[in-house]
């Protein structure tokens, strides 16, 4: 239950930068489909939203430095619930702009365009990585903080380029799956859209437990260290 | 007497710092005052005492329960004021409300928002703008306003005007009143410990210089003035911390060599400032 009021805590230092979630969902959109068209566009969306999601939900880690967060030191939980806290944040952070996704989806299928299914997997494991991407972010920030300087600058890097590399990554997969068919689908890929379902929830199954994993090595290393 | 809070071999070992051997007791219904000069270790132990920095060695129970026991219920007896404002510079007060709801059972809003309205904090500003006084108060609406058995006050009056710290003065002496409840208090303004402290604790470069009860310890030394030609080597050997000016010395004796001083000298009962100077004299800084 702590944990979960952690995470409370998380969503109100960083209340403001929900703000600018709307604006930023319309420009994922925008941006995917200048990129492609149809439900390829809509993986395009994702990866730049997930991008964004990679980059907003390390943002508590900058909120509560020195000082500033002898406050929730002192608040009676432990550190794994501390932690826990944090992670669930950067879940439920995904997850919501995963969700936002999935309903533009939605309304992609309510409007009558096609969907393949295989884009739809494609999709979850996009999800998957994104999860990935947050519990390596986290796991980065917990072992060596924001820091000062060059390494401040090391920090937004890891903050930045995997995000960016995912996105840059299935812009150009969508690229060359066009090329490839110019209809923008291919009868093909559709044929392995079970199992590429299968592939997209395992992927998310393993994501969540590696992001398990990443949360009890921070819960290891942090509760021996002094103001953690 | 009922120990509140035991302190026992508690060290910490730093780079360029060693805290070492710090024990003391604390019981029920009293006040200690921490003293000690700039980078003594009283922050240090302070921090060891509320669990946020961990020991090297050593043990710390609040009535009787250890953190290693149960962190929850240890943290939830203690209530931290600092030197500065510990809460994340963006929230409002309509924020701490919530999280100390959220986490202490024994939260009382009604009596949060009291002292709010009585210090008149103002609602809806970031904790940032607050003056300093302001931080100050709003840490002590949030300790005050639920169940706590021990106060940790870390240089918490600092840089208070007078009116505000006699009133914090005044606070604290209400808390300790049911005698279940006790306060260790760090300062430099000693002339507030001579006030309210029921005990001093002096620590000089991590190590424990004196521990009593204050009026014991008044009572230890006296305050000895006079012309420097005129100490006997017998007695120079056993003054603390003397000062030599234009118009002579000033030092510190223990009450036990008074025999030494003849009719020479002038002296009197020391105040705690003058005992915590002339030690950290003789010790150099």
């Amino acid at each position: 239950m702590r944990a979960l009021h952690f995470m409370k805590i998380d969503y109100v230092l960083t209340r403001k930068q929900m703000y600018f979630m709307p604006a930023i969902l319309v420009l994922a959109w925008v941006v995917g489909t200048g990129v492609s068209k149809g439900a390829m566009s809509l993986l395009v969306t994702c990866s730049y939203t997930l991008f964004v999601a990679s980059i907003f939900s390390t943002a508590p880690f900058g909120y509560c430095t020195g000082k500033n967060k002898g406050f929730l030191l002192l608040l009676p939980a432990t550190v794994k619930e501390r932690v826990a806290g944090r992670f669930l944040y950067g879940l439920s952070f995904v997850a919501l702009l995963g969700t936002l996704c999935a309903a533009l989806w939605g309304a992609y299928a309510l409007a009558g365009y096609e969907l393949p299914l295989w884009t739809v997997a494609l999709g979850l494991c996009e999800l998957a990585v994104g999860i990935l991407i947050m519990a390596l972010e986290f796991l980065f920030f917990y072992l060596f903080g924001e820091g000062k300087g060059n390494w401040q600058q090391l920090s937004n890097i890891v903050r930045i380029a995997p995000g960016m590399a995912m996105f840059f990554g299935m812009s150009y997969f969508v690229d060359e799956i066009q090329e490839m068919t110019p209809a923008g689908t291919s009868i093909d890929l559709e044929a392995f859209a079970g199992k590429f379902m299968q592939a997209g929830v395992v992927a998310i199954v393993v994501s969540l437990l590696l992001t398990v994993v990443a949360a009890a090595v921070c819960v290891k290393v942090i509760g021996k260290r002094d103001y953690a | 007497m009922m120990e509140l809070l035991e302190v026992k071999n508690l060290s910490k070992h730093y780079k360029n710092f060693d805290l070492k051997d710090i024990s003391f007791t604390l019981p029920k219904g009293y006040i200690m005052g921490y003293v000690g000069a700039n980078g003594s270790g009283k922050t240090t132990t302070l921090n060891l005492i509320t669990g946020i920095v961990k020991g090297t060695d050593g043990e710390v129970q609040i009535d009787g329960l250890s953190r290693e026991e149960n962190e929850q219920a240890y943290k939830e007896k203690i209530g931290y004021v600092g030197d500065e404002s510990y809460f994340p510079d963006h929230f409002k007060i309509k924020h701490i409300r919530t999280i100390l709801k959220d986490f202490y059972p024994t939260f009382s809003a009604d009596k949060f928002n009291g002292f709010i309205r009585d210090w008149n904090l103002p609602e809806n500003k970031l904790i940032k703008d607050f003056s300093r006084g302001m931080k100050v108060m709003l840490m002590f609406a949030s300790v005050l306003a639920r169940d706590t058995k021990l106060l940790v006050l870390d240089e918490a009056t600092n840089g208070l005007d007078p009116v505000m710290r006699t009133e914090i003065l005044k606070l604290l002496q209400e808390y300790v009143m049911d005698g279940e409840r006790s306060v260790i208090f760090s300062t430099h303004i000693l002339s507030d410990l001579e006030q309210i402290a029921d005990y001093i604790y002096f620590i000089h470069r991590g190590r424990t210089v004196l521990y009593d009860a204050k009026d014991e310890l008044i009572e230890n030394f006296l305050l000895v003035k006079g012309e420097s030609a005129k100490i006997p080597p017998a007695l120079k050997k056993e003054l603390i911390g003397m000062e030599e000016n234009a118009y002579g010395f000033e030092a510190i004796l223990p009450s036990d060599k008074a025999e030494l001083l003849g009719s020479a000298f002038l002296f009197e009962k020391p105040t705690i400032d003058q005992i915590v100077i002339h030690y950290i004299m003789s010790a150099g800084r």
